[in-house]
């Protein structure tokens, strides 16, 4: 065989092409090639993910819990305030009601003396309003 | 006003990026060659295929440190070679390990002149394909891709005559391997 013949046989091979669809399938080979590193970062995203919704889910309910302690503490507190504030009122109302004194009397009968009333009588003075009295 | 298309440097640098559609622009303009380059490396073309998009993905994963030089079809044909070479590496170890692997089957030799023209080349392909691959990249660089011995040379990092005998060496063991065929059978003397 001469030497450019055998040439002319190697020219003569038909060009060949990539088939139709090549672009697309090497494109698509090319995001199953990413996938994979994605699913593999995946599950580490999602634990850290289910590990953080956890941690914020207990921090919410500790923090819930705190807040509502914190509420029923501040509920009681308010209400021995309150109660303290009555009782106290109470007492001033008590010390501030001009006294009863009482006179004398029998079993059918008790005399007493309402200061209050006294004093809300026109013209009647309580003894003790006097400066001289003292 | 016709607008130039992107040259390869300029879509090199936007698949640097991470741009896959100048990625894409890039598979269109070099698939055919890179696919014809291959098949006649390999005589195969599924494989030529997808050692094909390889080649391609190597490309892209390599943009980053792709340094230009004005010749984007040379690299690719380089990482094609390199993949054939590995592969081929790959399957002589193999053959080490598994003496007796299934022997390819022969088509029966066609009566149409079409037919014994496709396997006129199915012989010629494989022949090439048979040849070691420091004959084979030079034969097919130069006779079938029409590159010059002194690109050859620059691309396969070896001297100009060194290209020179590589190719002459080819065509002879080619020629050897081709002669059983020629010289027993039919399809040399058709024409047309």
């Amino acid at each position: 065989m001469e030497d450019h013949r055998l040439g002319d046989l190697l020219r003569e091979l038909p060009r060949e092409s990539a088939r139709p669809g090549f672009t697309t399938r090497l494109l698509q080979r090319m995001q199953r090639l990413d996938a994979p590193e994605r699913r593999r970062s995946m599950p580490r995203l999602a634990l850290a993910g289910a590990l953080a919704a956890v941690a914020m889910t207990a921090g919410v309910l500790v923090d819930a819990r705190r807040d509502a302690l914190e509420a029923v503490r501040a509920q009681r507190a308010l209400a021995e305030i309150r109660a303290e504030h009555g009782r106290l009122e109470r007492e001033v109302r008590e010390l501030s009601r001009p006294p009863v004194v009482y006179l004398g009397g029998n079993e059918n009968v008790d005399l007493v003396l309402d200061l209050g009333k006294v004093g809300e009588t026109e013209g009647a003075k309580l003894a003790a309003y006097h400066d001289e009295t003292f | 006003m016709i607008l130039e298309p992107p040259s390869d440097a300029e879509l090199m640098s936007r698949v640097r990026e991470g741009d896959r559609e100048a990625f894409a622009d890039l598979v269109d303009r070099h698939k055919d060659p890179v696919v014809n380059y291959l098949v006649r490396l390999t005589a195969d073309r599924d494989r030529a295929e997808d050692l094909a998009q390889e080649t391609f993905l190597r490309l892209f994963r390599s943009a980053e440190g792709y340094t230009e030089q004005g010749y984007l079809r040379a690299f690719l044909f380089r990482i094609a070679t390199n993949l054939v070479r590995s592969e081929e590496r790959r399957a002589q170890r193999l053959r080490l390990l598994m003496p007796f692997l299934p022997r390819e089957e022969h088509a029966e030799p066609a009566a149409h002149s079409g037919l014994l023209r496709r396997e006129l080349h199915r012989e010629v392909s494989a022949a090439v394909a048979k040849l070691p691959l420091r004959y084979r990249v030079p034969l097919v660089l130069h006779e079938i891709e029409g590159w010059s011995y002194v690109d050859i040379a620059q691309e396969i990092g070896c001297r100009e005559g060194t290209v020179k005998s590589r190719v002459h060496r080819g065509r002879q063991k080619l020629k050897e391997k081709l002669e059983p065929y020629w010289n027993g059978g039919t399809a040399w003397k058709i024409t047309g």
